[in-house]
């Protein structure tokens, strides 16, 4: 008997297996309920290595998610990269836009102030020598643009037209030396004429010591010299002074306009001669 | 070779399921028990791993354990009478082991009148079971084999 199970063992525990599985599918497929006796055991025998399994994967899986993947990252920074450099640029062009919107929304705003003929024009050039201050504009005696007439923006008295030819004009400003602005200090009346200054700035003259006139006096132009309209503001005293034996004092103007960042001017026509006040 | 049951039964229910396509790792197990391994250990071993199949998956207690035994119990039967220590073999045994198990599953089922859809879903799968599972195969049976203490290997 014993030689028996020994020698059909192998045969013996198959079919022992095979049966008691069989048995136990037909019971578990029939049962309302799993029996399973050692099913709670084996996984709880199976719950650290299925973690440290688990958990090993993840691992890895971050490892190839952050080091390997990087290398897809590499085209889409570039990729990006340039897209920022094209929104950059556009973003520059917005905010041009928008600057010159704000310049010839308040060129705007003055030509209809001023009222009469007055043209808009685009500086285009400006002389090349540091002691002769003039610009050109973009329009000339075709646009209705004659000797004489003042060139104005929103923040002050630019200049006035020299020469004209037919498509262009020289514009002298009033930084130039041999610049004239009649004027008029906003607070007391006094008269004087504006001219330019060697560093570029303005400078007043036939100010008499008599006058009053003080640092920070804003000064307009008087509308006299039949160029300018009255009333442009010009500039600001920045400097008063009084050479001893001198019949007129010495004073310094800061110009309100910037004329070298100006480009987009007004160009009036000379009005009617105004009265002295 | 008990760890190495514990092992493939973790591998199959964690790191394997991410993949793609999903090997019968403890399959090939059993081949290579039913081949290498004749004897009441390795028709317990066989058992068991069916059973822990069944625990974790949650398949009806029995069902795996009962086709696990039945492909042992083949390969052995066939090893008993045929050389199958050449790849050609091999592969052709664990062939015949998917399908074997895959029939085994099924008739289980009809007796528990589950679902038709669940036949024709396995029938669909096993040929592409198959296939993956002889794909796995020489890599499987040559880390096993190599594993093997001296004296044991034939």
């Amino acid at each position: 008997m014993q030689r028996f199970f020994y020698r059909y063992r192998v045969t013996l525990s198959c079919s022992f297996f095979l049966a008691f599985s069989l048995l136990l599918a037909m019971v578990n497929i029939r049962a309302p309920y799993r029996i399973d006796p050692v099913g709670v055991l084996v996984l709880e025998v199976m719950y650290f290595p299925q973690l440290a399994v688990t958990w090993v994967g993840e691992r890895v899986g971050q490892v190839w998610d952050r080091y390997v993947a990087l290398r897809s990252l590499r085209g889409e920074n570039e990729e990006l990269r340039l897209r920022i450099e094209a929104l950059e640029k556009a973003a520059q062009q917005v905010t041009e836009l928008d600057s010159a919107n704000q310049r010839l929304s308040e060129l705007l705003t003055l030509r209809e102030q001023l009222g009469g003929t007055a043209i808009a024009a685009r500086i285009i050039g400006r002389s090349p020598l540091a002691w002769v201050r003039t610009a050109v504009l973009n329009k000339g005696a075709s646009h209705g643009i004659a000797k004489g007439m003042a060139v104005v923006v929103s923040s002050g008295v630019v200049g006035q037209v020299v020469s004209t030819s037919p498509h262009t004009s020289r514009v002298l400003l009033v930084s130039d030396i041999s610049s004239a602005v009649d004027i008029l200090v906003q607070r007391t009346r006094v008269r004087g004429i504006a001219t330019g200054a060697a560093d570029g700035g303005g400078a007043l003259k036939y100010i008499e010591r008599k006058e009053d006139i003080q640092i920070g006096d804003t000064l307009i132009t008087s509308g006299l010299d039949g160029i300018f309209p009255k009333g442009q503001l010009l500039g600001t005293v920045t400097r008063v002074g009084a050479q001893g034996g001198h019949l007129f004092q010495e004073v310094e103007v800061t110009l309100s306009a910037d004329l070298s960042k100006v480009e987009e001017v007004l160009v009036v026509a000379p009005g009617p001669l105004q009265a002295a006040e | 070779m008990y760890l190495l049951g514990i092992a493939s039964i973790v591998l199959q229910t964690t790191l394997v399921q991410h993949l793609p396509f999903v090997p019968d790792l403890l399959l090939i197990l059993c081949v290579y028990l039913g081949i290498y391994h004749r004897s009441v250990g390795g028709a317990a071993a066989a058992f068991f791993l069916g059973y822990g199949l069944d625990a974790c998956s949650g398949a009806p207690v029995g069902m795996n354990a009962f086709a696990m035994s039945l492909v042992f119990a083949t390969v052995s039967a066939t090893a008993r009478q045929l050389w199958l220590q050449n790849p050609t073999s091999v592969l052709c045994m664990v062939f015949l082991g998917v399908v074997l198990k895959t029939v085994a599953v099924l008739l289980l089922s009809d007796f528990g009148q589950m679902h038709l859809m669940f036949h024709a879903t396995a029938a669909r799968h096993i040929v592409w079971d198959a296939v993956l599972a002889m794909l796995l195969t020489p890599m499987v049976f040559t880390l096993l084999y190599r594993g093997e203490p001296f004296d044991y290997k034939v």
